[in-house]
């Protein structure tokens, strides 16, 4: 496989992982059963979404973090969500042109390369991802990490690394 | 709708026939390992401290009555817990009579001294509150040992040197300091001003000048002494060297409180507050309770808010939202209305107005918590008309029985301890020093509990009787300042609606909430996905592990089970046939 194919994929595996993650559910969970009802509450980047059982019949309801006015709204726990979030889909979109550029063999003359631009919030979003964990409402506190970190994690190593790789490429 | 027949009774560890000195030295030794033993028999006490257990199971089993169990269990209480209550302090009490099927209410909380001025509080213009809650401007007019006094006099079989004799015997003999009690020594003793007034209580809660640890004996001679005085003589606290002593040590820090106050404490005897409540008669505490009122209204609002509780399963979320919403109902309405007062009176019974209880039940909505104004709207509609705590259950063989609450107010109240051993309670605190000033639990107060002289406070305590036709089947009561009120109704829900025996019923993870400051607190223990699910539905959730004991009695056919919290010392109930 020529390199600019294998660069693509790289990207487009990365852009996937990241759009996984910025959709997840699933960066905080958590269940518990016992005395007649269980609970599980799956926490994304803008959102809480908790379901509950009682007696075989489940109920769920997924809620915002602008409808939490007391909990979560104006803390900065809640903008460093929205800003991975966001971070995700910027490196996303960015691997997905950056391998369509490998694929297309196009070479975009900008003031800063295309690979650099794309790297930087592969790489900006590990620290955004280490705060969310580290410093939920205290609500949310003692949920573990779920697959949103994951995908999270995995996705802005990737991008980076294949953003780097396309860097490197065309330093030669 | 209540589950009849708990798993209570088939989860009970009997206790066959054991002496006096057997029960005590059982129940004392299960306490102290915390082992999780649940007595049953014809009787059942259930207290803050194993030995304080184990002195009521004693009586009981010398053929006591309830009310003398509750007595002695309460003085015993005042000496190896005095963080919580005492004989410087007051109290309520519930007593069901099994001869006549009736039931009184005894109301022996600390009253504000005659020479006391709400301008005390202010300085340079501004409320203090710290004078509410140490040093002598806190200390109210004790009523304790009226209140026991009376309790015997009314429903007693054995003497009052019997029921005296064993706090007297652990304060002069001593014995090991709780957990509980190092625990509060460390929160108190670095708050404490270094000035004279408050160096006997450094001295009781220090040990070389450190925090009591657990274990170190605890020697309280002259409160033996007192106790000694007092098992002769049941006035020697409002007359004599003893009220000298008290009145001289409230004065040197700045207190009002005179003999004269202490001559004049009368135990006022009140209706009790009544309630039905899926099929049972509850008998609680009325003004200056708010605990009482609080528990019916929010009873009443859950079981009108469309919603099975007992299948949503206890401590599930939606189960827990309900019990939140009702009581922000309840809490809204006692800061705005409730205290000592005909108006606060009146407010109390417009509270449980049916139709008002049937509208605030609507307005629950079962998804989202509502904002902070809509809680305890309609308001009730008032027809003007002229003019640190410790709980004891006891059940006896006859089955008679007592639900009695009695406290310091804060830890170790005023923080002022007399020669005489008396720790002195700050029950000033629980008035509101200024409209909607709020007390050291953040509860904010509207005009019906302005402090004034000849006042009671407003009280959170709720000691409940939960009675079947002629036979009580339930008590509960708690310690914990507001705390009470939601922790002893979560108790009574666990009991009568999720059908849990009362030892997993006091032990469960509990939540609070008292409408201002708009949080809900919740214990470490609840599970993270529920604390998660609460927050969807709105509630600010905080964690903390602030202690709240409840003691609670569930009876049934085969008898009294008891359990006692394990939050405070990780007593056990004892028993005695």
């Amino acid at each position: 496989m020529s390199p600019r194919w294998i660069t693509a994929a790289w990207c487009g595996l990365a852009a996937a992982l990241l759009i996984a993650a910025a959709l997840s559910s699933r960066w905080l969970v958590a269940d518990v059963a016992g005395l007649g009802a269980s609970v599980s509450a799956r926490i994304g980047l803008t959102s809480v979404k908790v379901c509950a059982s009682t007696l075989g019949d489940a109920q769920c309801q997924e809620v915002a973090w602008s409808q939490l006015p007391g909990q979560v709204e104006g803390s900065g726990w809640m903008w460093i969500g929205r800003a991975t979030f966001a971070l995700c889909l910027i490196a996303a979109l960015g691997l997905i042109a950056l391998g369509g550029m490998a694929v297309a063999e196009l070479e975009v003359q900008l003031p800063i390369p295309a690979p650099r631009l794309v790297l930087w919030p592969c790489l900006a979003l590990l620290p955004f991802i280490g705060a969310y964990y580290l410093f939920p409402p205290r609500a949310f506190s003692e949920l573990a990490a779920g697959r949103g970190f994951a995908f999270g994690v995995v996705g802005g190593l990737l991008g980076a690394f294949a953003a780097w790789r396309q860097l490197k490429d065309d330093w030669r | 709708m209540i589950a009849t027949r708990s798993a209570a009774e088939r989860t009970t560890t009997r206790v066959a026939h054991p002496s006096p000195h057997a029960a005590a030295s059982l129940a004392f030794a299960v306490g102290l390992v915390g082992a999780a033993a649940t007595a049953r028999a014809q009787g059942a006490v259930a207290a803050d401290d194993p030995r304080a257990t184990a002195v009521g199971a004693a009586v009981l089993a010398d053929g006591g009555t309830a009310a003398d169990a509750a007595v002695a269990t309460a003085l015993a209480l005042g000496v190896v817990n005095p963080a919580s209550s005492g004989i410087g302090g007051g109290g309520f009490a519930i007593v069901y009579d099994a001869a006549t099927g009736q039931t009184y209410a005894f109301d022996f909380r600390e009253v504000a001294p005659a020479a006391l001025d709400p301008g005390d509080f202010v300085v340079d213009g501004a409320v203090d509150p710290m004078r509410a809650r140490r040093g002598g401007l806190a200390v109210g007019v004790p009523g304790e040992v009226a209140g026991l006094t009376l309790l015997t006099e009314r429903f007693g079989r054995l003497s009052w040197r019997r029921l005296v004799a064993p706090a007297m015997r652990l304060a002069r003999e001593g014995s090991p300091t709780s957990a509980f009690m190092s625990q509060a020594a460390a929160r108190v003793v670095p708050t404490l001003p270094d000035e004279p007034a408050f160096a006997p209580l450094r001295a009781l809660l220090t040990v070389d000048g450190a925090p009591r640890p657990v274990g170190a004996p605890l020697v309280r001679p002259a409160l033996a002494a007192t106790l000694g005085a007092l098992s002769r003589d049941r006035r020697a606290l409002a007359t004599g060297p003893i009220a000298d002593d008290l009145v001289a040590t409230a004065a040197a820090a700045g207190g009002v409180i005179t003999t004269a106050d202490l001559a004049a404490y009368q135990v006022a005897e009140r209706a009790p507050l009544d309630g039905r409540w899926r099929g049972h008669r509850l008998a609680t505490m009325p003004i200056p309770s708010s605990g009482g009122v609080v528990l019916l209204e929010a009873l009443a609002i859950i079981d009108g808010a469309g919603v099975d509780l007992a299948t949503l399963g206890a401590s599930s979320p939606a189960a827990l939202h309900v019990i939140v919403e009702a009581l922000k109902h309840g809490f809204a309405d006692r800061a705005r209305a409730l205290g000592d007062t005909d108006a606060g009176r009146a407010a109390a019974r417009a509270m449980l107005a049916p139709a008002r209880l049937a509208a605030l039940a609507r307005a629950v909505d079962r998804d989202r918590t509502l904002p902070s104004a809509r809680y305890g709207e309609p308001a009730p509609v008032v027809t003007p008309r002229p003019g640190g705590t410790s709980h004891v259950c006891v059940v006896d063989r006859d089955g008679n029985a007592v639900a009695l609450t009695t406290t310091v107010n804060g830890y170790y109240g005023a923080k002022l301890v007399t020669p005489t051993g008396l720790v002195l309670n700050n029950q000033i605190d629980d008035f509101a020093v200024a409209v909607d000033a709020s007390n050291m639990y953040g509860l904010r107060q509207g005009a019906e509990n302005l402090v004034g002289p000849g006042k009671r406070p407003l009280s959170s305590m709720t000691p409940v009787l939960v009675i079947d036709g002629d036979r009580v089947v339930g008590c509960v009561g708690g310690s914990g300042g507001p705390r009470i009120i939601s922790n002893t109704l979560q108790v009574l829900l666990d009991l009568f609606v999720f059908g849990l025996d009362p030892a997993t019923a006091v032990a469960a993870p509990r939540i609070h909430h008292q409408w201002q400051p708009d949080v809900l607190v919740v214990e470490p223990e609840l599970p993270a996905a529920t604390r998660a699910a609460l927050a969807a539905r709105g509630h600010q959730v905080e964690v903390a592990d602030d202690i709240t004991a409840v003691q609670a009695i569930r009876v049934g056919p085969a008898g009294a089970v008891g359990a006692s919290d394990p939050r405070k010392n990780g007593a056990r109930a004892a028993a005695a046939r």
